[in-house]
C-alpha cells in the first residue's frame, strides 16, 4: 500500500492552486514547530546540564534553606520540565489548529491569504 | 468529543471509588492490627489482596482484540495514560533506591560512584525530549510497537530486527531487575523464600497482561500508580509534621536541611565522633596489615582463636561464650586465600566509616579541583544517560501510541510527569527528613534505650542491612558507629516515624506495585517484540489476528520464566542491571529515533550502522569497565576508563558514536525512497480532521 503525499490529504481537488498553498501552509507549520523545539531545548539544557555544570557556583545562593543548587536539581529544574512539556502541548494544539483551519479555510474560499 | 469525555467521566469515578476502598481498607487493617491481629497477616493481607486487585482487573479486561492487546485500543484519555506511564516508568529502583540513595549520596554521588539528584534530574529531564522529540511524532505514526517504526522509516527489515533485538536486550535486563525487587520486596512482606516471593508476584503479572495484553496493564498500572503514591507520600507527610509542623514536606524541608548541615558540621567536629573514626581507621590499617604477612597471619589467627576457645572450656565460661568460640573458629578460612578474601571484605567495609559525614547539600565535594571536576563530569554523564535513556527504552514510547490523538499524546508527557514529579520532589524531602531524625534522635542516644525499628532491622540478614556497633565502649551512638543500608531507608521510614505497622505493610505493597508495574510494561514490549515484530512481519506476514495474540500470550509465559529463572541466579544488583538497561536503550534507540524524524537524508544504511556502533561501543565500555561484566566475559587485569567516566554512564560514549555514524553513513549511501519520505512528512504534518461521529460510536461500544 503507498502513501498519497502529505499535500493531498488537505488540497482541493478541483483547484489547481490549492496544492501549492497547502504545501506552503505545510511548510510553514513545520517551521514553527521547530523553533519551538529549539527554543524549549536551550531552555531544557540550562535547566539540566546549566544546572549540573555550574552547580558548585549556585551553592551560594540560598532559597528558603536550600542551596539554590540543590533545590533546582530536587524541585525547581522538575518544574522548569513541566513548564516545557505544558507550553509545548498548548502551543502545539494552536499550530495544528491555525494549520488545518488554514488548509481549510483557504480550500474552502480558493483564496490565497 | 462526547465518548471521551464520558470515558473520562466514567474512568473518573471507577479509581475515585478505588482509592476510597484502598482507604478503607487500610483504616480497616490498621483497626485490626489495633485488636491485635499479627503482623505476618498483615502483610498477607497487603500481598493477597493487592496481587489479587491485579489479577480480576487483568480477567476484566481479558482481550483476544489485536489493537486491544497490543495498543489498549487506543482510546486512553490523557490523565489516565499520564497515571499509567509514571506506574510503568517508576519501578523499583526509584520507589526503594533513589531516596537511599539521595540519604548515602547527598548532592551528586562521588568521582566513583556518582548518583543522587542526578537521578531526580535524569529520569524526568529526559521527558521533555520524549515530549518534544519522540512522543507526538510515534503518535502520528500510530503503529503497534516502536520496531514498527524503524521497519517503516528505514525502509525493511534489517532496521525492523535491529530495533527489535535491542528492545528485547535492553527491556529484558531491566525486567530482570524488577523481578529481583518483586522477590525482595515479597520476602521483605511476608517473610517467605526469595523464589518463592519472585513467583508469587509474577503470578499476579502474569494473569493481568497474559489475558489483557497492553488494555488490562493500563488499567492496572493506573491502579498501582494510587497504591504507590499513597504509600509513598503519607509516611513522609507524616515525618513533616514531626520535624516542621507542617503537612506538605515538599515545600518544608529546606529548613531541615540547613539543621542537617549544621548537624553535619557540629559531627564532622565531634571529640568522640572523631575517636570512632579513628578505631575504625586502625581497623582497616590492621585487616591491611594481616594481608601483608599472609601466609603467617592466617595460622597465627587461627592458632589464637583456638587458644581462645580451649581457655574458655578450660575456665568453664558460659556455653553461649564457648559456642560463639566454636562458631568463630569454625567460619574463619583454613587457607591463606580465604583469609586474604576475609580480611579484604572487612577492610572495603570498615574503611568508609573512616571518613568524615557528608555534607548532603554540598555538589560535588573532593579533595582538590581535579576530583572535584571528575565528580562532576561523572554527574553529567550520568544524568545524560538516564534522559537519552528515558527517551529510548521502548516500554515508555509504546505507551503514547495508546492516546486517542495525537494532541492527547502530547497533554499525556504532560500527565505522566506530573505525576512522576508527585514522587521525585518527595523524594529528597524523604532523604532529608529522616537523615535529620536520625541525626537528632538516634545519635546521642543511649545503647540501653535504641529504638525498636533499630533492633528489628539489624537482625535481618545478619546486620547486613542495618549494624549499630559500640566500638568506642561509651555506650552511647555516634554517627560513624551506624552502618545502615541506605536501600532499606524507604522501607523503614514508617517505624522512623513511629507510625503503625500497617503502613510499613503499605509501603511494601507500594514497592510491589512499583515493580509490578514496571514488569508488565517490560514483558508486554518483549513478547510484542518477538510476537510482532519478529513472528508476523518477518516469518509469518499472513498469520491471522487471533493467531498472533495467542504466540504473543504464549511468548510473554516464556519471557517470565526465562526472566525469573535469571534473576533467581542473582548475577548482578538492581542498580548495575538498570544503568546498563538505559545506557543500552540511549545508544541503541535514541539518535536513531530522533534523526529519523528531524532528518529526512538518514537512511537505512545509517541507522543500521548507528544503532550497531552505539550499542557496540556502549556495550565494549560496559564489559570492559564493569565488575559483574568483566566476570561474565571473564576479562583480567584493571579496568581501563575513559576520561575517568564510570561504567554507570557507558551510553554517554555510545549515543555521539551513534548519531555519528548514521550522520556519516547515511551521506555515504543513497538517500531513502519516497516512501519513507512520505512518510515523514506525514508525522510532521498536522493532524487531520478529527474522528467522524460513527468511529466514535463504535469506540465506544468496544
Amino acid at each position: 500500500m503507498s502513501r498519497p503525499p502529505e499535500t493531498a490529504r488537505f488540497a482541493d481537488p478541483a483547484d489547481p492552486a490549492s496544492g501549492a498553498r497547502v504545501a506552503a501552509g505545510l511548510a510553514r507549520h513545520w517551521r514553527r514547530t521547530r523553533w519551538l523545539t529549539a527554543a524549549l531545548l536551550v531552555l531544557w539544557l540550562g535547566a539540566t546540564f546549566g544546572i549540573g555544570f555550574f552547580a558548585r557556583d549556585l551553592e551560594r545562593i540560598h532559597f528558603f534553606g536550600w542551596p539554590l543548587s540543590y533545590y533546582m536539581g530536587a524541585q525547581g529544574s522538575l518544574l522548569i520540565f513541566l513548564l516545557i512539556i505544558g507550553i509545548y502541548a498548548l502551543e502545539m494544539r494552536r499550530f495544528d489548529r491555525e494549520a488545518t483551519s488554514d488548509a481549510a479555510a483557504r480550500n474552502d474560499t480558493g483564496a490565497p491569504r | 468529543m462526547p465518548w471521551r469525555r464520558a470515558l473520562s467521566r466514567r474512568l473518573t469515578f471507577i479509581y475515585g471509588w478505588y482509592t476510597f476502598g484502598l482507604v478503607l481498607f487500610i483504616v480497616a487493617l490498621g483497626l485490626a492490627e489495633r485488636a491485635g491481629l499479627p503482623r505476618a497477616w498483615i502483610g498477607y493481607a497487603f500481598l493477597v489482596g493487592t496481587i489479587g486487585l491485579y489479577a480480576i482487573i487483568g480477567i476484566i479486561s481479558r482481550t483476544a482484540d489485536v489493537a486491544e492487546y497490543y495498543v489498549a485500543g487506543r482510546r486512553v484519555p490523557a490523565l489516565f495514560n499520564g497515571m499509567a506511564t509514571a506506574a510503568d516508568w517508576m519501578s523499583a529502583a526509584t520507589f526503594i533506591a533513589m531516596a537511599g540513595s539521595l540519604y548515602s549520596q547527598g548532592f551528586g554521588g562521588s568521582a566513583t560512584a556518582p548518583g543522587g539528584l542526578a537521578y531526580i534530574m535524569g529520569w524526568t529531564g529526559g521527558y521533555c525530549l520524549v515530549a518534544l522529540l519522540l512522543a507526538p511524532y510515534l503518535r502520528k505514526f500510530g503503529q503497534y510497537t516502536i520496531p514498527d517504526f524503524f521497519g517503516a522509516r528505514y525502509e525493511g527489515h534489517a532496521a525492523r530486527l535491529l530495533a527489535a533485538g535491542a528492545a528485547i536486550m535492553c527491556s529484558f535486563t531491566y525486567l530482570v531487575a524488577q523481578i529481583f525487587g518483586v522477590g525482595l520486596i515479597t520476602t521483605q512482606l511476608t517473610g517467605v523464600p526469595f523464589e518463592l516471593g519472585m513467583f508469587l508476584g509474577l503470578g499476579g503479572v502474569l494473569v493481568c497482561s497474559f489475558l489483557g495484553g497492553m488494555k488490562a496493564v493500563t488499567w492496572t498500572q493506573v491502579a498501582q500508580y494510587i497504591i504507590l503514591i499513597i504509600a509513598y507520600l503519607l509516611p513522609v507527610v507524616w515525618l513533616s509534621v514531626k520535624h516542621t509542623g507542617t503537612p506538605v514536606p515538599q515545600l518544608a524541608y529546606g529548613r531541615v536541611l540547613e539543621k542537617v548541615g549544621a548537624r553535619e558540621e557540629a559531627l564532622t567536629r565531634d571529640k568522640s565522633e572523631i575517636e570512632v573514626r579513628r578505631l575504625w581507621q586502625e581497623r582497616a590499617q590492621a585487616d591491611r596489615e594481616r594481608i601483608a604477612q599472609l601466609p603467617q597471619s592466617q595460622e597465627l589467627e587461627r592458632a589464637r582463636l583456638q587458644s581462645h576457645r580451649e581457655e574458655l572450656r578450660a575456665a568453664d565460661a558460659p556455653i553461649a561464650e564457648i559456642q560463639a568460640a566454636d562458631r568463630a573458629l569454625k567460619s574463619f578460612p583454613r587457607d591463606a586465600e580465604g583469609a586474604r578474601a576475609l580480611w579484604a571484605r572487612d577492610a572495603a567495609r570498615v574503611a568508609p566509616r573512616a571518613a568524615p559525614p557528608l555534607k548532603t547539600a554540598e555538589a560535588f565535594p573532593g579533595a582538590d579541583e581535579a576530583a572535584r571536576s571528575r565528580a562532576r563530569n561523572n554527574f553529567l554523564a550520568l544524568m545524560f544517560c538516564l534522559m537519552m535513556g528515558t527517551a529510548g527504552l521502548p516500554h515508555v514510547l509504546m505507551r503514547y501510541y495508546t492516546t486517542p490523538s495525537v494532541g492527547e499524546a502530547r497533554e499525556s508527557v504532560f500527565w505522566s510527569l506530573f505525576f512522576i514529579f508527585l514522587l521525585y520532589c518527595t523524594a529528597p524531602a524523604l532523604a532529608v527528613l529522616v537523615k535529620y531524625d536520625i541525626y537528632t534522635s538516634l545519635v546521642g542516644s543511649q545503647y540501653a534505650h535504641l529504638p525498636a525499628w533499630v533492633a528489628q532491622w539489624s537482625h535481618i540478614d545478619g546486620g547486613s542491612l542495618l549494624s549499630i556497633i559500640d566500638i568506642n565502649h561509651d555506650n552511647v551512638v555516634q554517627l560513624a558507629e551506624i552502618s545502615i543500608n541506605p536501600d532499606i531507608i524507604v522501607l523503614a521510614t514508617p517505624e522512623i516515624a513511629g507510625l503503625p505497622y500497617v503502613v510499613s505493610g503499605l509501603v511494601a505493597a507500594g514497592g510491589l506495585a512499583a515493580a509490578l508495574s514496571t514488569a508488565d510494561g517490560l514483558l508486554l514490549t518483549i513478547s510484542n517484540a518477538l510476537s510482532h515484530d519478529f513472528y508476523y512481519r518477518v516469518v509469518h506476514p499472513e498469520a491471522s489476528s487471533e493467531r498472533r495474540v495467542t504466540i504473543s500470550k504464549i511468548l510473554l509465559m516464556v519471557v517470565a520464566l526465562t526472566a525469573a529463572y535469571v534473576a533467581s541466579r542473582k548475577i548482578a544488583d538492581i542498580l548495575d542491571l538498570v544503568s546498563t538497561a538505559f545506557s543500552l536503550a540511549a545508544s541503541a534507540f535514541f539518535p536513531a529515533l530522533v534523526l529519523g524524524i528531524f532528518w529526512k537524508r538518514a537512511n537505512k544504511w545509517g541507522a543500521c550502522a548507528g544503532m550497531l556502533a552505539g550499542a557496540g561501543v556502549t556495550l565494549f565500555y560496559m564489559a570492559s569497565t564493569q565488575p559483574w561484566l568483566r566476570g561474565v566475559f571473564h576479562i583480567a587485569g584493571p579496568a581501563q576508563l575513559w576520561w575517568d567516566i564510570q561504567p554507570i554512564s557507558a551510553g554517554v560514549f555510545g549515543v555521539p558514536v551513534g548519531l555519528a555514524t548514521i550522520v556519516i553513513v547515511s551521506l555515504l549511501t543513497p538517500p531513502p525512497g519516497g516512501e519513507a519520505m512520505r512518510l515523514v512528512e506525514m508525522i510532521r504534518a498536522p493532524e487531520a480532521e478529527p474522528l467522524a461521529p460513527d468511529t466514535e460510536a463504535q469506540a465506544m461500544l468496544k
